[in-house]
């Protein structure tokens, strides 16, 4: 405990510095401040584009309202939060050990396993930082644009994206003890966002669909629980963490 | 308690059908400075590696301190790599910092080691500005920090340049006494300047472990070194192919104005040599020992030619 816990602090030493963290967290919280003005605008926007271009006919758009917020909110921060998870995952074992730091540490008593969780923990602490603080401004921005919403609907909610994001990050560090080099690495870990993406598309129990039953607890809409979802999403959080860990305990290091 | 502070039991290697370490024995004393002497792809850096843990032996074991490698305990080390790849962030006390609480170490003897090491008056600048010696530099302090028995070191010097060179080795030469050193290198007089004791490494087997004095003493022949003047130098092509046609000259190595003849017969070379120089303006005739260099080659070149006759 006490190695992994020096060993977090020197990884979110590091996102400081390095920058990483201030930029998740600008992005999320911006997109968080913007997901419910671009809610309360967007009607408004087309009208202004359509004007005088459209003749006779007319757009009856419906009253914008806090619901077009949620999906706005749920929208953004899950395509740029994944985003943000692969840039910033992606390199975080390979990329040690191209530069060569994996070779200075590891004769250190400090196990990989350990290395490994640390990783993770430090992300997973950075993305829920950030969500947490771009929900904050989302929910205060909504209240005042719109109404505020029940608070209980739209924790599960951001609990709900921050499990999928997880998984994310867990899925991105494991291309990362995989690949070979950071462009491999890169191309693994879109390419198992691609393939969470497409399972999506056949079933319900993909990690996919626990932003949609998010979004409609926040809504206040009526749709199933995704339950079974929610325990694959954790079942690969978990595989994947441990599955680095034990990839890179085979590792030889260069 | 044992007298080795290292211990090499048939280590072997390989990667796929290449086999990059053939099964060498090899004992280091305590509180030696061993050259673990190879050209490039001898294996040296393969061994360490395995030494560190940071690869794992085909077959073999190694002992350090008695504590096996790759066994529950870890073993009383510590490593440089040949190129040590930091924080960039970082500071250097902030970097021995971290390594020191992952030694657990409450009070670490951070700014000591820097002056030790000649990176006192850098301690606020981030690592990722350092040069390549003080990159080394700061290595080798945190090798030394959590105060191993045994330090280990890949070509701790070779890229550095004459000044940074020196600067390490005597580093090295000062830690004499306090612990024991194994480091590999390809450079022959680095190794000659500082060991106690040198092990030749060539193709992943090991062509002989012994004393340096030893080893030069017992691989000593006469070598004629004979200086001229430069503006006769390129006339030494030929003599060097001249002398070298003599039964009594086992080698011949022209560098310059300098030839080097290594001889198997002394006053029969000492007869027919000095009369073929007669016509040359030479500078400096001197009979000298061999160098470690002199007997790498000679030990490198037997394997090689044994390996071309099989």
């Amino acid at each position: 405990m006490r190695t992994f816990l020096i060993q977090l602090r020197k990884e979110l030493r590091e996102q400081w510095r390095t920058r990483k963290a201030l930029v998740v967290v600008i992005v999320l919280v911006a997109f968080g401040l913007m997901s419910p003005i671009i809610a309360k605008l967007t009607p408004d926007l087309l009208e202004a584009l359509g004007e005088g271009q459209l003749g006779e006919v007319q757009i009856i758009l419906p009253e914008p309202s806090a619901r077009d917020a949620v999906d706005q909110f749920v929208n953004n921060v899950t395509q740029f939060g994944l985003l943000l998870a692969v840039l910033v995952g992606f390199s975080g074992i390979v990329g040690e050990r191209e530069r060569g730091q994996l070779a200075l540490v590891f004769p250190h008593p400090l196990p990989r396993r350990t290395f490994v969780l640390a990783k993770f923990a430090a992300l997973a602490i950075l993305f829920g930082v950030a969500v947490l603080l771009g929900a904050l401004a989302d929910y205060a921005y909504t209240a005042i644009l719109f109404e505020a919403q029940d608070i209980g609907r739209f924790t599960a909610m951001v609990a709900l994206i921050y499990v999928w994001l997880l998984c994310l990050i867990a899925l991105t560090l494991l291309a990362s003890a995989l690949g070979r080099s950071m462009t491999g690495a890169g191309a693994l870990a879109f390419g198992f966002v691609l393939l969470l993406s497409l399972l999506g598309m056949f079933t319900n129990l993909a990690p996919g669909t626990l932003t949609g039953w998010g979004a409609a607890l926040a809504k206040e809409i009526d749709a199933p629980a995704r339950w079974g979802a929610l325990a694959v999403t954790l079942a690969i959080t978990v595989l994947s963490v441990a599955g680095s860990a034990l990839i890179l305990e085979r590792q030889e290091i260069e | 308690m044992d007298q080795h502070a290292i211990e090499i039991h048939s280590l072997t290697k390989r990667f796929g059908d290449f086999t990059a370490l053939k099964g060498f024995d090899l004992t280091v004393p305590r509180g030696a400075i061993f050259g673990f002497l190879g050209p490039n792809g001898a294996g040296k850096t393969t061994t360490l590696r395995i030494m560190t843990g940071l690869a794992r032996a085909t077959a073999g074991q190694i002992t350090i301190e008695g504590v096996r490698v790759g066994g529950q305990q870890r073993p009383p080390i510590g490593y440089l790599p040949d190129t040590p790849s930091f924080y960039n962030w970082m500071t250097a006390p902030e970097f021995l910092r971290y390594i020191a609480d992952l030694h657990a170490i409450s009070e670490p003897p951070i700014d000591p080691l820097l002056d030790r090491v000649g990176l006192g008056d850098v301690s606020k600048r981030k690592i990722g500005g350092f040069s390549r010696g003080m990159k080394q530099r700061l290595g080798l302090a945190q090798a030394l920090l959590p105060q191993p028995a045994v330090l280990l070191m890949d070509e701790p010097a070779s890229a550095l340049d004459p000044a940074g060179r020196k600067e390490m080795l005597d580093i090295m030469s000062d830690l004499r006494g306090e612990l024991t050193i194994f480091f590999s290198t390809h450079i022959l007089n680095d190794a000659e300047r500082i060991c106690d004791e040198v092990g030749i490494l060539h193709e992943g087997e090991l062509l002989l472990q012994a004393r340096r004095d030893e080893l030069l003493a017992r691989f000593a022949q006469p070598i004629f070194e004979i200086d001229v003047a430069p503006e006769d130098a390129p006339a030494l092509e030929a003599l060097a192919a001249q002398i070298g046609a003599q039964p009594w000259a086992e080698r011949v190595q022209h560098e310059g104005a300098r030839l080097r003849v290594t001889v198997n017969e002394v006053e029969t070379a000492r007869r027919a040599l000095l009369p073929m120089l007669t016509d040359r303006a030479v500078r400096r005739v001197e009979m000298v020992g061999a160098t470690l260099e002199d007997v790498f080659l000679r030990l490198t070149n037997n394997v090689a030619t044994a390996g071309e006759r099989a």
